[in-house]
């Protein structure tokens, strides 16, 4: 089993990586994890959602680690403005 | 009353959820987003926690004010826990994130949740209390 990491040391391991933590601590108050034991990692979302699927934990926390690409230069994330159109099944 | 933070750095404000379906429980990060109508999570968590689009009450479709539309679906979720309060059978629309691959947000908060809430924002300090 791997060994319980804080948020600064998994920020420092696994920079630039999503990361699935079980037996996390997470107040629901803050934003980011404080501690959590990683079992599953992957360079990208794509690969990650496959790893997490197929991972056996129940109750996980999922979170990027490292600088968002929002924060490059000349780049802005803008989330709303969108038309949802629906269809019944 | 209880107070919880967001980075007031940060571009957006992102706040912690939990999202339960009928496999897993999974911990996520949202942004808080007024001008979204409707909660919408990456189809890659909602398929994780049991959910597919069998289970969808509606196929949507999504579109910005430029480019391609992008497909979905909403699902009602068994339980959305966020700001400590429990949003039971909250109609979640399901979409892809993959164009934010490197951002840490897996999905969008939206009014149809915040306008339930009593609140009040300290933007500086990052705080949002809920009463």
């Amino acid at each position: 089993m791997p060994e319980k990491l804080t948020w600064n040391e998994i920020k420092q391991k696994y920079d630039g990586e999503w990361v699935q933590l079980v037996d996390y601590d997470w107040d629901d108050s803050e934003p980011y994890p404080s501690a959590g034991v990683v079992s599953v990692h992957a360079p990208t979302r794509k690969q990650f959602d496959q790893l997490s699927k197929e991972s056996s934990a129940y109750d996980a926390a999922r979170v990027y680690v490292g600088e968002p690409k929002r924060h490059e230069a000349n780049t802005i994330l803008s989330c709303n403005m969108h038309r949802i159109s629906l269809v019944a099944r | 009353m209880r107070t919880f933070r967001f980075d007031p750095q940060d571009d957006i404000p992102i706040v912690a959820a939990k999202i339960c379906g009928p496999r897993k429980v999974k911990k996520i990060r949202l942004v808080f987003d007024t001008g979204c109508a409707v909660t919408q999570v990456h189809t890659g968590i909602i398929e994780d926690i049991g959910y597919s689009i069998a289970d969808a009450e509606s196929i949507a479709s999504i579109s910005g004010p430029v480019g391609d539309s992008q497909s979905g679906y909403v699902v009602p979720v068994a339980k959305v826990l966020v700001f400590g309060l429990n949003f039971a059978g909250l109609k979640v629309g399901a979409f892809d994130f993959y164009n934010f691959g490197k951002d840490d947000i897996d999905g969008l908060l939206g009014f149809d949740v915040i306008k339930q809430l009593q609140l009040e924002m300290n933007g500086p300090k990052g705080e949002l209390r809920i009463f």
